[in-house]
């Protein structure tokens, strides 16, 4: 019987990895970041062939797709809704201000990025970030669906300059870097077509 | 009523609990297809299984006793009603059976405080209101034509229900997209973000609840997909061609009919399925008279 259990078990840990139903919280940013997690779910990007679907409420979601600064006003929120969501759950923090407060950072009521309420599993970099890399970022997070995990607390979560020094990876059109360096890597693209 | 043989039990229990695989497997090339259509990947095929063991598997919040009763309930009537069919009993009971677990589910869904839940729950029972008449009118057909109730008398008729009573097919495509709540049907649960209420009656519903309150859909699904079915029971590639044209021509209307209301949904029900329903009694009864053939 143990081989049926640990077939069992592959068949939950497979099945927990191939549906992570998404919820998506903004804390407060400039949008932004809000605009690209929506794109990410497009036919274009196509987030449903991870099996993700966008559901309204947290304690049908298994993964916490958070944007902006955590902020004095909406900690509480924040904190609520991923108590509220059920283990196993993972939480991707998307852009700048959701992992150190971004241009938001220092003012009065910022706390800082998401990862001082709740733990953040995978930080996606970007001010935007482009929606193919934050499915990247969504991808990371889903592998952590696999085990119910122990209670885990906030965990801060990358300091100014590892953010903003990191380079983007080249994806396709106007994501280059460093900044200028798109038009000519669009006329390469079309040489190379 | 004559003594049970164990290895007909045996059939009738196995088949009612391979359904939910059956129906999974169908519910995930209908997501494939529906993909394909809007031009996109989609998931993989056994999405709908993976789903719905992630429920099962997932930690779930404590909730109401009497909405964790009422879904045990529904998904044991709706299985019931499965495994009635399945048994050759009386078709009729089958039918009323699902009924009595739809407004079990419609309980459920209104039995908590959240306003969308209640919302979904008055539209269910619009749904039910539009294809619980539609039902019992296919039924009867079946009936007129094999002279019985009888699940089993009518898989051995002879004639073939599709070819006595054509119109019949367009009855159970609605009821069949009424059941998955599918476009036009969408209006208390829909499966895609293009209705105003998305997930209204499982609102208040996560982790195991919602997957009982899913398999119990599930069931409801296998006991429409067995009736259609059994307009050709004798001929099982028939009767799984007429299974896939109906399950084919429900996508396709889903995905031309969005955003519909529940006066579409209505006047889809009533007037499309119940003027053929209604067309197709009236030829059985012609059949019978000998004035059609």
């Amino acid at each position: 019987m143990t081989w049926l259990s640990a077939l069992a078990g592959r068949w939950v840990r497979r099945s927990r990895v191939k549906s992570p139903w998404l919820l998506h919280f903004d804390c407060g940013g400039c949008n932004g970041c809000d605009i690209e997690v929506l794109d990410a779910l497009t036919p274009r990007h196509s987030a449903e062939r991870f099996g993700v679907i966008n559901v309204g409420d947290p304690r049908q979601a298994d993964l916490l797709v958070v944007t902006g600064p955590a902020n004095r006003r909406n900690a509480g929120v924040l904190r609520a809704v991923y108590e509220q969501m059920s283990e196993p759950k993972s939480v991707v923090a998307v852009g700048s201000c959701a992992a150190h407060g971004g241009i938001f950072r220092g003012a009065p009521n910022i706390l800082g990025g998401v990862g001082t309420v709740v733990p953040v599993d995978v930080f996606v970099a970007g001010c935007p970030p482009p929606p193919h890399r934050i499915l990247a970022g969504m991808i990371e997070a889903i592998g952590a669906l696999a085990e119910v995990r122990p209670a885990r607390a906030p965990n801060g979560g990358p300091g100014l300059p590892s953010l903003v020094t990191q380079a983007p990876d080249s994806g396709p059109g106007r994501d280059r870097w460093p900044p200028g360096s798109g038009r000519a890597a669009e006329a390469a693209d079309a040489r190379a077509e | 009523m004559s003594a049970l043989d164990p290895v007909a039990v045996a059939i009738v229990v196995a088949g009612t609990i391979a359904a939910p695989v059956g129906v999974g497997l169908l519910m995930g090339a209908d997501r494939k297809i529906t993909a394909a259509l809007q031009l996109r990947v989609g998931p993989p095929l056994l999405q709908p299984l993976y789903d719905l063991t992630k429920l099962l598997a997932k930690a779930s919040p404590p909730t109401d006793r009497l909405v964790a009763a009422l879904l045990v309930a529904h998904l044991v009537l709706a299985a019931g009603s499965l495994a009635v069919v399945l048994a050759g009993g009386d078709l009729l009971v089958a039918v009323l059976v699902l009924g009595a677990a739809e407004v079990l589910f419609v309980l459920a869904a209104a039995a908590v405080e959240s306003p969308y839940a209640q919302l979904g729950a008055s539209r269910e029972l619009v749904l039910l209101v539009a294809m619980e008449p539609l039902l019992v009118l296919v039924v009867i057909a079946y009936a007129v034509t094999a002279g019985s109730f009888s699940t089993a008398a009518i898989a051995d008729a002879p004639t073939l229900l599709p070819l006595s009573l054509p119109t019949l097919g367009v009855t159970l495509a609605v009821l069949l997209a009424a059941t998955l709540r599918k476009s036009p049907f969408d209006l208390a649960s829909s499966h895609h973000a293009h209705q105003e209420l998305v997930k209204g009656s499982t609102t208040e519903m996560a982790g195991r609840w919602l997957a009982l309150a899913e398999l119990g859909h599930w069931y409801e699904a296998a006991l429409i997909l067995a009736v259609i079915g059994l307009a050709a029971a004798r001929q099982p590639i028939l009767a799984a061609a007429l299974v896939g044209l109906t399950y084919g021509a429900v996508i396709v209307v889903d995905n031309t009919v969005p955003r519909a209301t529940w006066r579409t949904a209505l006047a889809v029900a009533w007037g499309v399925g119940g003027a053929a329903a209604v067309l197709a009694l009236a030829m059985a009864r012609l059949a019978d008279e000998g004035v059609l053939p």
